[in-house]
């Protein structure tokens, strides 16, 4: 008598029995299989299994509501955006690779106006005007960045290697907490255990790209403000610069999730975390962007990230964004 | 939808498998077609559905009418017919060349919104195109029943990506459907082996050529440049074979012998020899339905140049519409002429060497292949080789180790299943529990895979 091969009967027995499991547990995944009404039930389990957690109180070093007030304002938003974008862009053939090593310059930025705020009066808040300066190469000694592959991206390429770097490919938000980051000299470990042990005056922070189109900005960016606290809570004494989600080329925007709509919805929604004091929003695009607001394709090989050389120009660029008191030494600019 | 679609894997081939199984012989011949039929409308929308209908429905006439004429008018069809057909696959393939930039990544996609290829139409043009031609040469009888004709031209398993299936191969089992429980469990095993290489294996090397596109091709380093086109020659083939296995393994479920695509290609000891153990149903259309008609090697030295050049410049065109598929014709034929004229003799004398040489040879005709533009080309080998120009400053010579630590596995496994050891303990063993618990494994691990971070669509969809 021939033997048979029954692979297909226990697959088919394990699907039902997974089956099973998702649709009697109403409670467990009843939810998450009402947002993912296209995953059927066997792969469901595995599938929210695998999904990333929101930030947990319980992984939290500090519990949110003992974290560290910003020197200014506890709460966001009221303070505008304050950077602006006046700066040249960047030539396309520029193999622009030296160190800042120029005289401090005084970048007044233009008046900006407060804008008024949705459905409400416009307020008359005192907007701190940040003046940038630009510092040489040892202003990274005492800085940190931290991040996802783009992070990756500067901690090889920038040929910046007097700042840390802590990153994670494909981390977001909602896995920060979780993720298992490269550290500054090798290894890994999670960030919020490794964060505290070293003290830094500047934290540069980029997440973003992993996660468009899955919450509302706001959402993201309570998310992204929950993070500023955190960091803060650990560096007591640094200043945090929120750097913008970069675009993708236009055909990447065009052709998948990587839309450049959200990406500029979400980093508007950052923008209200900057307090110009504490917190800086720090708009990376301008670099790097075409004239119709895309990454240039030129500069892309995937459509998302950057190649090489791009990632001098973008230490270069935020030599130039420092703000006076971080190179002068003296505290806060609202010093008295 | 691809076979690789959880969605397709978990609904759409359950419920078809349940209903073909119960159905009698006559309900089977009509559940084959409609079920292509839905299968390709979840993949390519309507307008796709109508365009491949009208495909179908112009060869089958067209079959018809020349097993009903004779001569000039005979043969008057089937060059009007072949001209529609060839006609139609080259205006999608380069019609998109002319009205948008060349997309950047891998190039196989088209972006342009308004004039998608339509799924699949290589690959049925060229079935259907074998099949006038078969007819025309009275090989086979043109199908008048429509019924048959339609299980045969929408099978969907060979749908989307292949294997280009003659009409001949599948002729006697449309006309008395049936299958076994043999069948089904020997198909189930072999598509889930096609599953695994596809997910497990190609999958995992996906990433490695994305890391290196996004660094810049003249920011890598040498050993990563040769690491970068391993890895895309390997996942080339567990994405393309496990697919062809996917394919003839839900063929054998239905009770039908699918041609199979490959067989053990990187095993080859001359290039003309890989490219009968590659893609070998397109191969094979290259052969009966161009290479001989135009002489072949029959007919001396001159023709057999031409047969050649005609085949490769072909085969560069039907793979893509930018120029570098073109030039990675050109490379072949150069190789494969070479071998002709010179090199047959020693290769066949010195078997190591041989090896060596086509898996040298090919793994950088597939770097060819992988980018669309020629200058990138160009700096991509002189990273491979870098003495044709010194690296720039931006360069980062340990970028390789990152890769290597976290993709070892999946090269080593990819090297692995390339030898002919795996194919001969399964032959022998397939029956046995220990096959049985292996493939459950790579079943669910395969899903679980897919769960965690999303289909990566068969590389060969846009054809």
């Amino acid at each position: 008598m021939k033997k048979h091969n029954n692979l297909i009967w226990f697959v088919a027995a394990t699907a039902m029995i997974l089956s099973l499991v998702v649709v009697c547990n109403d409670q467990v995944y009843g939810a998450y299989r009402r947002q993912h009404m296209d995953v059927p039930a066997p792969a469901l389990v595995f599938q929210a299994f695998t999904e990333t957690p929101s930030l947990q109180e319980e992984d939290l070093p500090v519990k949110a509501s003992a974290a560290v007030k910003l020197a200014s304002n506890d709460t966001y938003s009221e303070i505008g955006p304050g950077i602006p974008e006046n700066e040249a862009k960047i030539p396309e053939q520029a193999a622009d690779s030296t160190a800042g090593t120029q005289p401090a310059q005084q970048e007044q930025p233009a008046q900006q106006e407060q804008p008024a705020q949705q459905g409400q009066p416009p307020q008359p808040v005192q907007v701190s005007q940040p003046v940038f300066v630009t510092a040489d190469m040892s202003y990274f000694d005492d800085a940190c960045f931290i991040g996802d592959s783009f992070t990756q991206g500067l901690s090889i390429y920038s040929k910046n290697p007097g700042a840390d770097y802590y990153y994670s490919v494909g981390v977001s938000t909602k896995g920060i907490s979780k993720a298992s980051f490269t550290l500054p000299g090798g290894g890994t470990g999670k960030l919020w255990d490794v964060l505290g042990q070293k003290q830094y005056k500047k934290v540069y922070l980029l997440l973003g790209i992993n996660e468009l189109g899955g919450d509302a900005p706001e959402v993201f960016a309570q998310r992204y403000g929950e993070i500023v606290k955190q960091i803060q809570a650990v560096q007591p004494e640094a200043t945090v610069f929120i750097q913008s989600i970069l675009h993708t080329t236009q055909n990447k925007s065009a052709s998948s999730a990587f839309k450049n709509e959200i990406v500029n919805r979400n980093n508007e929604a950052l923008k209200m975390l900057a307090d110009n004091n504490k917190v800086f929003y720090i708009d990376i695009n301008p670099l790097f962007d075409d004239e119709t607001g895309a990454l240039r394709s030129d500069i892309s090989g995937d459509g998302v990230h950057l190649k090489a050389p791009c990632y001098i120009e973008w230490r270069d660029y935020l030599l130039r964004k420092v703000p006076a008191w971080l190179v002068s030494g003296a505290g806060t600019a609202m010093a008295a | 939808m691809a076979l690789s679609d959880l969605k397709f894997i978990f609904w759409f081939l359950p419920v078809f498998m349940i209903i073909y199984v119960l159905a009698g012989a006559k309900l089977k011949r009509i559940v084959l077609p409609v079920s292509g039929l839905c299968f390709y409308c979840f993949g390519a929308g309507i307008p796709g559905l109508i365009f491949y209908i009208g495909s179908a429905l112009l060869n089958y006439v067209s079959a018809i009418l020349i097993s009903k004429t004779a001569g000039g008018i005979k043969k008057l069809i089937l060059i009007l017919t072949l001209l529609v057909n060839s006609g139609v696959l080259l205006f999608f393939k380069y019609a998109n060349l002319i009205s948008v930039i060349i997309p950047e990544g891998f190039g196989f996609r088209s972006v342009l919104p308004e004039l998608v290829m339509p799924l699949g139409i290589s690959f049925y043009t060229f079935s259907f195109a074998s099949y006038v031609i078969d007819v025309y040469r009275g090989t086979i009888a043109a199908d008048r029943d429509i019924i048959t004709y339609s299980g045969y031209a929408a099978f969907f398993p060979k749908l989307i990506s292949g294997p280009i299936v003659k009409y001949g191969e599948m002729q006697e089992k449309l006309k008395s459907c049936g299958t076994t429980r043999e069948n089904i469990e020997e198909g189930f095993c072999t598509f889930v082996i096609g599953f695994g290489m596809k997910v497990l294996i190609a999958d995992s090397l996906a990433p490695v050529w994305e890391h290196i596109l996004s660094i810049g091709f003249e920011s890598i380093s040498t050993p990563l440049a040769w690491i970068g086109a391993l890895s895309f020659s390997l996942r080339l083939y567990f994405d393309f074979n496990g697919y062809s296995l996917m394919a003839m393994g839900i063929g054998k479920m239905c009770g039908f012998d699918l041609p199979a695509n490959f067989d053990l290609p990187y095993l080859s000891r001359s290039i003309s020899e890989f490219w009968r153990r590659w893609h070998i149903t397109l191969g094979t259309w290259f052969r009966d339905y161009v290479y001989i008609p135009l002489g072949g090697s029959k007919n001396g030295k001159l023709r057999l140049i031409l047969s050649l050049s005609a085949v490769w410049l072909c085969t560069g065109i039907w793979h893509g519409s930018t120029f570098n598929y073109i030039l990675w014709g050109l490379c072949l034929l150069t190789f494969i002429l070479l071998e002709r004229f010179l090199l047959n003799g020693f290769l066949e004398k010195h078997p190591a060497a041989a090896h060596f040489y086509v898996c040298f040879v090919i793994v950088q005709t597939w770097v060819v292949f992988a980018i669309p533009d020629i200058r990138d080309i160009g700096n991509y080998f002189t990273r491979l080789y870098p003495f044709l120009r010194k690296a720039n400053e931006f360069v980062y010579f340990q970028d390789y180790v990152e890769v290597l630590k976290s993709k070892w596995p999946f090269l080593a496994a990819g090297i692995f299943f390339c030898l002919p050891f795996f194919r001969k303990w399964y032959e022998k063993n397939r029956k046995s529990p220990v096959v049985t618990v292996m493939l459950f494994v790579v079943f669910w691990a395969s899903v679980y895979m897919i769960a965690k971070q999303g289909s990566n669509p068969f590389m060969y969809c846009s054809f």
